[in-house]
């Protein structure tokens, strides 16, 4: 029997089988008129998937051998995406469960199955050992990105959707490049291990620019500045809770993805071992990621300090979030995934909370001084914002801590102090507007009588109106943002006292 | 054991005072008062242990082995008036907030949670967790002054924290190249020291910290503004203990990491010392706002801290920690008995009191002493370490010193005028029917002047406890030159 268990769990596409049946049950149900019922198979869909992720993670599961398994083991690696599946599948469960009131209550399901097939293509995406899989996954995960932002059904949302859908061509465009060289002039290999093997016989400039083009794709693909002004609109018109996954779990498999290419193929220590010539060649890549994250922390915080949408800053920080991710490139610390991950966990709680308040107050307008007193009425929804803001900021006793921790400790291994310390100013910076919704939530007094849209641009009030929460949007759940706060605080607390083994078995490569 | 039942009582209490206060308005400051008083008795336990272990040093992981974790808890002779230090004050805030209506649950709870974390920044047996710990120290206290401070609260929360976390941000990268260049995040294993260049501007990356808490001039503008709009019990613990976490995170952390870079820099701390202490105590003389004069005063006997570090010798930094555990205990009492006038007042402005000598002299008599301590007066508390600092200070940079000297003399300028103008000369009508002390500011004003003349008396007792652990830093300075 317990072999059985752990047989089960060591079969690497099992989770994404269970998440798709779960999504296709969800739509079968939707077909007959029973929303409620098909939201429900899929979050547990999700759940279960989850559950299997962290058991191969946790558990020294190497049973082989079957023909699937086979297969897959040449275009996906090890135990270790596992754990980092659990995060996107647990953030799909998350976004799922609160019953995506702020959707439409006829395309509910659909985004719930799109949430579902999102989480597949990102665990697919942060396994890829070969660069076809790593680039159709990168693709699939997109779209539903583009998806999810327009499944508003409004117009502004539908043009943040078309925004982000050219921008995003536009960087598949440069990884097809990319591609076209690593792949194309190499040896025609694909795997990760065939690639290298084929850039070692080009000239040394072609595979400089191949490399180039793919990893700096990549980076633009997640959101990196300049290719970044999708974010703010997609993140302010999309519901609060699919943009909850989209800038969660779609987020957290593009970093993955990007550190695990970055740390599988290109990184200092994988081209040492396998070509010090290659090595040398490639070695500005790094720099160029380090130019790229110190722009986007730079860019991302000063403009999110001037936002007055809650959405529409977390649309700005994200910006500088993934130039965090990028800090540490190159590292042999496990650092970027985990705080990529803990990245999830705060975006998440915070966009789930926004949720909640969102259906609880439909005369909120969506700013930041609108949250004035929300603490009173709605103790664990704003428990929930204020606890994902602190970890978004970094501070201690939050996960976030540990991830940034990670990353600057990362960087000042590798000898690039420098880029350490853009990170930590930005993060002061930063504090200058999460500390902001705090201070709304639980300090300033809402002020009576006040018109509540008299502080925003018009735009901001007459969308989020227009989203008009249906009569039974009263059915919202507000366990999502606690729970995803409390997975915050104990990330941030327990590896105190057991030490960061397991962080470094979840998230390894 | 103890060590983490220092800090596992008062979060303890702090749950349940949080949940207390849903039901009942005096259920909270009880549960937080008797977990106060467990903790000091606690720590006085931590206190016998220390003094009857071979070592002089007790210590606690989860695991029982060093370095495996990052929640290691150590306390040494240095760690040690700290923690006690910060026991008593704990248990003055709580007597000090003991009237507090506005959600008295939440107060207390935050006043628990503040006490645990400073706590935590004392013990802390690892770099990473004194720097979990002294950012912890931040949360509560933003809640603190933002929830239940005075007028300008909204501002002065934000900017203490943004100004404090600037700091702070710069010396988590000091302590990651410390932890990277030694190889053990384990707090003072130094068994590879840093290269001596490194070490140049490692030593400024982690006193950024630390100079900005403690504060030095000119990084000290955030102290007026949070200790003024601070509820009282927050000014007495933001006073009283977090201040010292600058002095104490500069001997604890970065003169062991960077002994060279700190020689290298010592010129300009004292540089930074003096300034302040003739700044803060022209400051204080200027001030209308009684709470204000304090809250400068501070820089000004944080200056003389500053001084005594500089001077690298074991003497300096005796004075230095004197003065540091003398200004937690002076400080507090005058935020208390500040704030208990304003609680009656509901003004702080120094030229409507007068004469308070004839209404409240209860008060009035502990306002004078607690001036009297802050001047610096030979037998109380105030003197011996300022006056350690100011004798080491002359012998390691001279005629320098003048101008510290000039602000001794400030000190009793200005301390001397608060009370003159205060508490003497015709009493304003509006101040006739006046309330004097209760019992329980009595009590706390009691235990704070206790500490205050023994220490002036007898301030062996506090360089017993340190006298070893200064020799080992010394040893750390005198060794790499």
């Amino acid at each position: 029997m317990a072999d059985a268990i752990t047989a089960a769990f060591g079969i690497a596409w099992l989770p994404a089988a269970v998440a798709v049946t779960g999504a296709l049950l969800g739509m079968i149900a939707d077909m007959n008129g029973r929303v409620r019922l098909g939201l429900r198979v899929i979050a547990i869909a999700l759940l279960a998937a989850a559950a299997l992720s962290l058991g191969r993670a946790l558990l020294p599961a190497d049973v082989t051998g079957s023909f699937v398994e086979q297969v897959f083991g040449v275009i996906l690696v090890g135990s270790g995406f596992s754990g980092y599946a659990f995060v996107i599948f647990f953030l799909g469960f998350l976004s799922v469960g609160t019953g995506l009131t702020s959707v439409k209550r006829s395309s509910r399901v659909g985004v719930a199955a799109l949430v579902a097939l999102g989480s597949v293509a990102g665990q697919v995406l942060v396994g890829a050992f070969d660069l076809a899989i790593f680039f159709v996954s990168l693709e699939a995960i997109a779209l539903v990105g583009y998806a999810l932002v327009a499944s508003a059904g409004t117009d502004r949302s539908d043009e943040a959707a078309a925004r982000y859908f050219v921008q995003g061509a536009v960087a598949t465009g440069l990884t097809v490049y990319g591609l076209a060289v690593v792949v194309g002039l190499g040896g025609g290999g694909t795997g990760y291990n065939a690639m290298l093997d084929g850039l070692v016989t080009l000239q040394p400039q072609a595979a400089l620019l191949g490399v180039m083009l793919l990893v700096t794709a990549v980076a633009f693909k997640v959101g990196a500045f300049p290719f970044h002004s999708w974010a703010p609109d997609a993140y302010e018109t999309a519901p609060p809770a699919a943009a909850a996954f989209m800038a969660s779990g779609i987020k957290v498999a593009g970093l993955g993805a990007f550190v695990f290419l970055v740390g599988r193929a290109f990184s200092p220590d994988v081209l040492g071992q396998f070509d010090p010539a290659l090595a040398a060649t490639l070695a500005p890549i790094t720099t160029v990621v380090l130019v790229i994250s110190a722009a986007s922390i730079a860019f991302g915080n000063l403009a999110a300090l001037k936002q007055t949408s809650l959405a529409r800053m977390l649309g700005y920080s994200g910006i500088a979030q993934v130039g965090y991710a990028l800090v540490a490139v190159g590292s042999a610390v496990p650092g970027s995934a985990f705080f990529a991950a803990t990245y999830g966990f705060g975006v998440a709680a915070a966009f789930l909370s926004i949720e909640a308040l969102h259906v609880a107050n439909p005369d909120w307008d969506g700013s930041i001084s609108g949250l004035a007193g929300f603490a009173k009425h709605h103790p664990m929804s704003s428990f929930a914002l204020a606890v994902s803001m602190l970890s978004l900021t970094g501070i201690p006793l939050t996960a976030g801590f540990w991830g940034k921790a990670l990353v600057f400790l990362g960087a000042v291994d590798n000898g690039t102090i420098w880029i350490a310390l853009v990170g930590v100013i930005g993060s002061v910076v930063s504090f200058g507007y999460y500390g902001r919704v705090i201070r709304s939530l639980y300090i300033d007094e809402p002020k009576a009588g006040e018109v509540a849209t008299a502080e925003t641009d018009a735009g901001v009030a007459t969308d989020l109106t227009a989203k008009s929460v249906e009569p039974d949007g009263s059915g919202v759940c507000r366990w999502p943002a606690v729970v995803a706060a409390v997975v915050i605080l104990a990330v941030g607390t327990i590896p105190m006292l057991t030490g960061m083994d397991w962080v470094s078995r979840v998230f390894s490569m | 054991m103890t060590l983490v039942l220092l800090i596992v009582i008062p979060i303890l209490g702090a749950i349940v005072s949080a949940f207390a206060g849903r039901r009942s308005h005096t259920m909270p400051r009880l549960i937080s008062l008797s977990s106060a008083v467990l903790t000091a008795g606690v720590s006085v336990v931590a206190l016998l242990q220390l003094l009857g272990d071979a070592d002089a040093i007790i210590a606690w992981s989860p695991t029982g082995e060093p370095g495996a974790v990052v929640f290691r808890l150590v306390s040494d002779g240095l760690a040690m008036p700290f923690v006690l230090l910060t026991a008593l004050l704990g248990i003055v805030a709580v007597l000090a907030s003991w009237k507090i209506e506005d959600a008295p649950g939440g107060h207390h709870a935050l006043l628990l949670t503040l006490q645990a974390a400073v706590t935590t920044v004392f013990l802390a047996g690892t770099l990473l967790l004194f720097y979990v710990a002294w950012e912890a120290v931040l949360i509560p206290m933003f809640f603190l002054i933002g929830r239940w401070g005075h007028e300008n609260r909204r501002h002065a929360a934000l900017k203490f924290f943004i100004y404090t976390f600037a700091g702070s941000a710069l010396m988590l990268v000091g302590l990651l190249v410390a932890l990277t260049y030694t190889g053990s995040a384990t707090m003072g294993d130094i068994t590879r020291p840093i290269a001596n260049d490194v070490q140049m501007w490692l030593f400024w990356l982690l006193a950024a910290g630390m100079l900005v808490k403690i504060p030095a001039w000119p990084f000290h503008t955030w102290l007026p503004d949070a200790h003024v709009e601070a509820p009282t019990a927050g000014s007495i613990m933001l006073a009283g203990v977090l201040l010292k976490m600058g002095g104490y995170g500069l001997m604890r952390v970065a003169i062991p990491y960077a002994p060279e870079g700190f020689k290298a820099a010592a010129p300009v701390i004292a540089a930074l010392g003096i300034v302040g202490i003739v700044y803060g105590a022209l400051m204080a003389f200027a001030q209308t706002d009684l709470k204000r004069l304090v809250a400068y005063s501070s820089v000004a006997h944080m200056g003389f801290v500053l001084v005594g570090i500089s001077t690298g010798t074991a003497l300096g930094f005796a004075g230095a920690i004197l003065a540091m555990v003398s200004h937690g205990l002076v400080a507090g009492l005058l935020f208390l008995l500040v704030g208990s006038l304003y609680d009656r007042t509901h003004t702080r402005e120094i030229a409507r009191f007068g004469g308070l000598g004839a209404s409240v002299p209860r008060w009035a008599m502990l306002f004078t002493f607690a001036a009297l301590a802050s001047l610096g007066l030979p037998g109380l508390s105030g003197f011996p370490g300022e006056f350690l600092a100011f004798v080491e200070g002359f012998g390691a940079w001279g005629w320098w010193m003048v101008p510290a000297g000039v602000g001794v003399f400030l000190a009793a300028v200005y301390n001397l005028s608060a009370v003159r103008r205060v508490n003497h000369g015709p009493l304003a009508g509006e101040w006739s029917d006046l309330a004097d002390s209760g019992s329980v500011e009595l009590v706390a004003a009691g235990l704070l002047s206790l500490g205050i003349v023994v220490l002036g008396i007898a301030p062996g007792l506090v360089l017993r406890l340190t006298d070893p652990v200064v020799g080992g830093i010394m040893t750390v300075l005198g060794g790499g030159s």
